[in-house]
């Protein structure tokens, strides 16, 4: 059993106070979720209403198990987007169907017609990269005019991959069940299409690759949209259909039967025990987390917070400081932990690479929760070769064989955000906290470095320094910089796959766990471990 | 001549009862059962049990035949009868004593029927013979006049003898066809009319009796007890007055309106009646009493009756016990005088049946039963939990009694027992029964055989205040909603119904009783649900969750709720809270069934083929299942069936026909 970490965090007038501006950014996460659950003008609402239709969550709802937890990812994608709203135009997310972890995506039919737009179609290839690494099946609500055609030319080309994915998935095993409970034009026509089962709502699913006023102009044929797609003629004509629902929940049934005889999956690991809630409260962590990123933390007091029990082995307590490595777990799941506590040093970075290596040979889970201003700079630390020491930790994070999933929980910074499974660095999973940053470099750092090499420039060249210019061009600089590196800008652009309440974090990650706790882990562990 | 192997010849709880005194005695019980009683604790209880084979009564526990080759079979030196079924049938003991006789011929031990000699049994049977015997002897009966083809001016002179009101019955049978009260003379003959006319048409029959009415008596009987040496005492009496379409509900004893000069009275009658027919077992003489002093004999039950048990806790006497030894030859030892009785006792019986819809019988599995543990109580029941309550056999689940110092506290006693009493799966007549001994009427005594007649309000449906419901409802959904959590094969410690996003779960919806609710049910923690049902919010606080009881706190009351699962779908609950009652508890199910809804009754031809056969025509009446036409494909026979009840209305091909896929075959009109 692993030994129990006590805390050594008490409460002060400071915490309190970092609590509220916690609390804060809380409330603006929430404002932006509620913004998310947007699904269209009242007018087309209605309209679905009244033709019997269900809206995309309440179908995601009704295909949920009963109790299932539904792990919804990239609901802000596309946050502040000038043409689209936040989350585009598509649901998505992880919950159980008939006992087994699914990806479930529903187009917003009654916003644009569920036309995909450009945060739209980067979610949904997101989303089907998560279900393809994770082995998931895919449930699509199948309800989309197709591309979103102001925006064509943004989405046409990458939008291919969908088609190409779902087909990929069904040679890998994974199946794809498409419930089409609307119209499905061009693009859309191709998901069912593409799809191994298939499942039209009577009276509501069109699917065709051209609507009657394209095949007017196209052929001259004039012809309603029932014969030209409707559920009945794809179930006893074309067989694009293989259900015939009668409604949409009888669709739901159909989808949740095939489910329930699809081949079974054998998780590859089940706790073997019931787990305990960590000693300490959630709550604690709005004190504890700082707001502001410049402030360090003690990331242990974190992870005592969010692992089973609080239990925590620490590897290597006393040597690389600045990079918390243990081992622990989450709702049972057995995980690896590597937390930054400061600035990478060369033996942080090697610590780091050793212990990546040990945990794919004992075929643990990576956890990095990022909090790094990046790796240690100055001629002291380059002539000892924190370059080649960094380059160690980089390797062993881009080839370790182990599922990583990453939390941004403060800064996430340059050569660090590398060196600790960033985006980049393809984790299963990414989500940031509210507060966290992410950028090349800190803002102040960046102006800075700006501001010197102006400087330098005009000194060479022989020209007066504009001081009052270059305090404007500064502030400018540092609110741009601030802007494109807060939680909101980065999962706007699906830099993460969801800003998270800190206080849940251990939920998260016990959900991510037991999905990629479904798979054997198999690292092929060509050396043995180095000791570095 | 000890019996040592005894047969019993009857189910459920009297066999049980039976089985009982046997091992106090150390007799070997013998049971025999119908196919639907296989599971019944009686069989498993007797040392040795045979099957009747077959479900119905006449093939089973009324087939003399079967029984008595059993009894050799089994070597049985006794039948016991119990109440019901043989009991009273004296061609079974005719049968019995033939039976013993050959045995004896062969030198083998006899066959003993426990029981009064069958001429007993005979001149009982029938009413009107026991009635002329009883006036022969002196002992009141009720007023009457019964002749065939006898004039109106007799049958007017007659009623005026006997004295208005007149009640005026079937000679042929009884369930209150042709029965007429006629309260004056003018309206006699009119009467006497109609009420043959309807006996005619019900009985083919129009003989019709006439019999003083009494608007108001109560029925009292007297336990006699004979030897076959001619000593023959009676054991008090039990009054049976409270009853239901005259099925007995509540049995006490002492009555609380009997005298003592009137016990001394009709117990001297009964014995009487008893001696006058060399009575030689335990019987019932039953009277009816209209007026203090004023009583009048009605029958002799030539069995032990149900209720029973009442006397038995009144005098001490094990009554099976003396049957037995009776019908063994031994004398019994006790003068009238030496029969003492302590206290008072009453027996209640639950019935499975709805008092507020006319004690309907209700049918199903008993899911849970449970009996209180108290000194003073004793309940005799046939049954489990698990047990089946066929439409076959009798609806009664159990009977409880209760043995006091006085009536006051037996009521109060009874009350408690019933309340603690839990019988859960169908519908039953407990609530109905507390509801009784609640009664103010009922508790001072100031009843008749009528009382329930007078009193539908003690019928009414079990009343579950709505608070309550909308309790129960936030316990259940809870119960429910963590239980999905533990049983899923991941993540059980992840809060239910989880979500990161604002978007809502599905509501719970139950149909509660007659109600239906909505619950919208939010984990706050492991143990805290908030919950909203019909406008109400409140938070249900969870101390125990297991597969079959939610302990809980619910808007400052901490409840317990068990939770009993009806069906394998796991949508169909009885919920109960100890001591307010049961409900039935029904999911509203996530996808209602849907069916074809475009094309109903439209058989159409599967693939291509040749019609070989049509078993019917347009306007045959066809029941789900049943074969309509042979389709030959591919050399294969298909035989297409109705798929639900319904009439054809065409059929769209004939024998021989080669049909397409998709070719419609016929059109079936479907049951509304």
């Amino acid at each position: 059993m692993l030994p129990v970490m006590k805390s050594r965090w008490l409460p002060t007038p400071a915490s309190e106070e970092n609590a509220a501006r916690m609390r804060a950014l809380l409330e603006q996460l929430h404002a932006h979720y509620q913004s998310a659950l947007y699904q269209g003008k009242e007018k087309h609402v209605e309209k679905a209403r009244r033709e019997g239709k269900f809206l995309a969550r309440e179908r995601i709802e009704y295909l949920l198990d009963e109790g299932s937890p539904f792990l919804e990812l990239l609901p802000l994608a596309g946050l502040g987007g000038k043409t689209s709203s936040p989350g585009g135009t598509l649901v998505g997310g992880i919950g159980l169907v008939a006992g087994r972890w699914t990806m479930i995506t529903a187009n917003v039919g009654t916003e644009k017609g569920g036309a995909i737009d450009l945060p739209t179609l980067q979610k949904s290839l997101r989303l089907n990269e998560i279900a393809f690494e994770n082995g998931l099946p895919v449930i699509n609500f199948v309800e989309s005019a197709g591309a979103d055609l102001p925006e064509q030319a943004k989405i046409f080309n990458y939008g291919g991959a969908i088609f190409r994915e779902i087909t990929r998935r069904s040679k890998a095993g994974l199946t794809t069940i498409s419930i089409v409970t609307g119209n499905a034009t061009a693009g859309g026509a191709y998901v069912p299409g593409m799809s191994d089962y298939t499942i039209f709502v009577k009276g509501q699913a069109k699917v065709f690759l051209a609507g009657p006023p394209l095949v007017r102009l196209a052929t001259g044929e004039i012809v309603d949209e029932e014969t030209l797609g409707g559920a009945q003629m794809h179930a006893t004509q074309s067989g694009v259909a293989d259900f015939l629902a009668e409604n949409e929940l009888d669709a739901i049934r159909k989808a949740r039967e095939l489910m329930s005889h699809l081949y079974p999956v054998r998780p590859a690991y089940h706790p073997p025990h019931r787990p305990l809630p960590p000693r300490y409260a959630p709550e604690e962590l709005l004190h504890i987390i700082p707001s502001d990123p410049k402030q360090p933390f003690d990331i242990r007091e974190l992870i005592i917070r969010i692992v089973d029990d609080s239990r925590f082995l620490e590897f290597k307590p006393a040597w690389g400081p600045t990079l918390i490595t243990g081992w622990a777990e989450i709702h049972g799941y057995p995980v690896g932990i590597i937390g930054n506590n400061g600035v990478l040093f060369s033996e942080a970075a090697n610590k780091g690479a050793h212990f990546i290596q040990l945990c794919n040979r004992e075929k643990k889970p990576i956890l990095f929760l990022q909090n790094i201003t990046g790796f240690i700079v100055g001629s002291r630390y380059e002539q000892e070769g924190i370059i080649k020491h960094g380059a160690k930790m980089i390797n062993a994070v881009s080839n370790s064989e182990v599922p990583h999933i990453t939390i941004i929980v403060g800064a996430s910074y340059g050569a660090g955000n590398y060196a600790m499974a960033g985006r980049a660095y393809r984790p299963r999973f990414l989500f940031s906290y509210p507060n966290s940053r992410i950028a090349v470099m800190g803002p102040e750092q960046l102006a800075g470095v700006m501001e010197t090499i102006q400087r330098q420039a005009a000194e060479k060249a022989g020209m007066p320094y504009d001081e009052q210019q270059a305090a404007l061009l500064r502030q400018h600089l540092i609110q741009e910089i601030e802007r494109t590196s807060d939680a909101w800008y980065s999962t706007a652009q699906l830099w993460d796959d969801g800003v998270i309440d800190p206080r849940l974090t251990r939920d998260y990650l016990g959900i991510c766990l037991a999905i990629v706790h479904q798979q054997p882990i198999e690292p092929s562990n060509v050396y043995g471990v180095y000791r570095m | 001549m000890a019996i040592e192997r005894l047969l019993i010849a009857n189910r459920g709880e009297i066999a049980r009862r039976i089985i009982r005194t046997c091992r106090k005695m150390g007799i070997t019980t013998i049971a025999v059962y119908s196919d639907p009683d296989r599971y019944m604790p009686f069989v498993r209880e007797a040392d040795e049990a045979y099957p009747l084979h077959g479900s119905a009564s006449t093939d089973t526990y009324l087939h003399i035949e079967k029984i008595l080759d059993i009894a050799d079979k089994a070597r049985a030196d006794a039948i016991h009868p119990g109440y019901g079924f043989l009991s009273e049938n004296a061609a079974f003991a005719r049968a019995i004593a033939e039976r013993s006789a050959i045995r004896q011929s062969r030198g083998e031990k006899p066959l003993i029927f426990i029981g009064p000699h069958p001429e007993a049994i005979e001149q009982m049977g029938s009413k009107s013979n026991a009635k002329l015997l009883a006036s022969r002897w002196g002992i009141p009966t009720i007023p009457g006049f019964q002749r065939r083809d006898a004039h109106i001016e007799e049958i007017l002179d007659a009623a005026q003898r006997i004295g208005f009101p007149i009640l005026l019955k079937a000679a042929g049978g009884g369930g209150g066809k042709g029965m007429r009260i006629v309260y004056e003379p003018a309206h006699l003959p009119a009467a006497y009319e109609s009420a043959q006319r309807e006996a005619q048409s019900a009985f083919g029959d129009g003989e019709i009796i006439l019999e003083k009415y009494f608007p108001s008596a109560r029925h009292i009987e007297f336990q006699i007890l004979g030897d076959k040496h001619g000593h023959i005492v009676h054991l008090y009496e039990r009054e049976c007055s409270i009853q239901r379409r005259y099925q007995k509900i509540i049995e006490e004893s002492p009555s609380p309106v009997l005298s003592e000069a009137e016990r001394q009275a009709m117990g001297a009658a009964a014995v009487q009646i008893a001696r006058a027919i060399r009575y030689d077992n335990a019987g019932t003489v039953e009277f009816i009493r209209v007026a203090p002093g004023e009583f009048y004999f009605l029958e002799v039950n030539t069995r032990l009756q149900v209720e029973h048990p009442v006397t038995e806790a009144i005098t001490g006497l094990d009554l099976v016990e003396w049957q037995i030894r009776i019908a063994a030859g031994e004398p019994f030892p006790y003068r009238q005088e030496d029969i003492s009785r302590t206290g008072y006792a009453v027996e209640a019986r639950l019935y499975a049946e709805d008092p507020s819809a006319d004690f309907r019988p209700a049918t199903g599995r008993i899911l849970y039963w449970q009996v209180p543990d108290l000194p003073y109580l004793r309940v005799d029941s046939g049954i489990e939990t698990g047990s089946l309550i066929s439409p076959l056999y009798d609806p009664m689940i159990a009977k409880i009694i209760v043995h006091a110092p006085t009536r006051e506290m037996g009521i109060q006693r009874l009350r408690y027992a019933l309340a603690q009493i839990t019988c859960i799966g169908l519908t039953h007549n407990q609530s109905f029964l507390r509801s009784l001994c609640s009664d103010p009427e009922f508790i001072r005594g100031e009843y008749d055989t009528r009382f329930l007649e007078r009193r539908p309000d003690l019928l009414k449906a079990n009343h579950i205040e709505e608070n309550t419901l909308i309790a129960w409802a936030a316990g259940l959904t809870v119960w429910r909603v963590v239980k999905s959590t533990v049983e899923r094969p991941y993540l059980p410690t992840l809060l239910p119904n989880w979500r990161n996003t604002p978007q809502l779960p599905l509501p719970y919806g139950w149909r509660i009783g007659e109600k239906v609710f909505t619950v919208e049910c939010r984990a706050i923690n492991p143990q805290r649900f908030a919950c909203k049902i019909l406008g109400s919010e409140g938070e249900v606080f969870m101390l125990s969750h297991t597969p079959q009881q939610m302990v809980y706190e619910w808007q400052g009351q901490r409840l317990v709720l068990n939770i009993f699962s009806a069906d394998d779908k796991e949508s169909w609950y009885w919920i109960h809270q100890p001591l307010v009652g049961a409900v039935e508890a029904k999911l509203l199910p996530r996808f209602p069934e849907t069916v074809d809804a475009q094309q109903p009754g439209r058989y159409i031809a599967p693939m291509p083929g040749q019609i070989t056969k049509v078993y019917v025509q347009p306007g045959t009446y066809v029941a789900a299942g049943q074969p309509l036409l042979v389709f030959v494909s591919m050399k294969m026979e298909n035989v297409i069936q109705a798929t639900e009840a319904g009439r054809v209305e065409a059929i769209l091909v004939k024998e021989g026909d080669t049909v397409e896929a998709g070719t419609q075959l016929l059109q079936i009109q479907p049951d509304e």
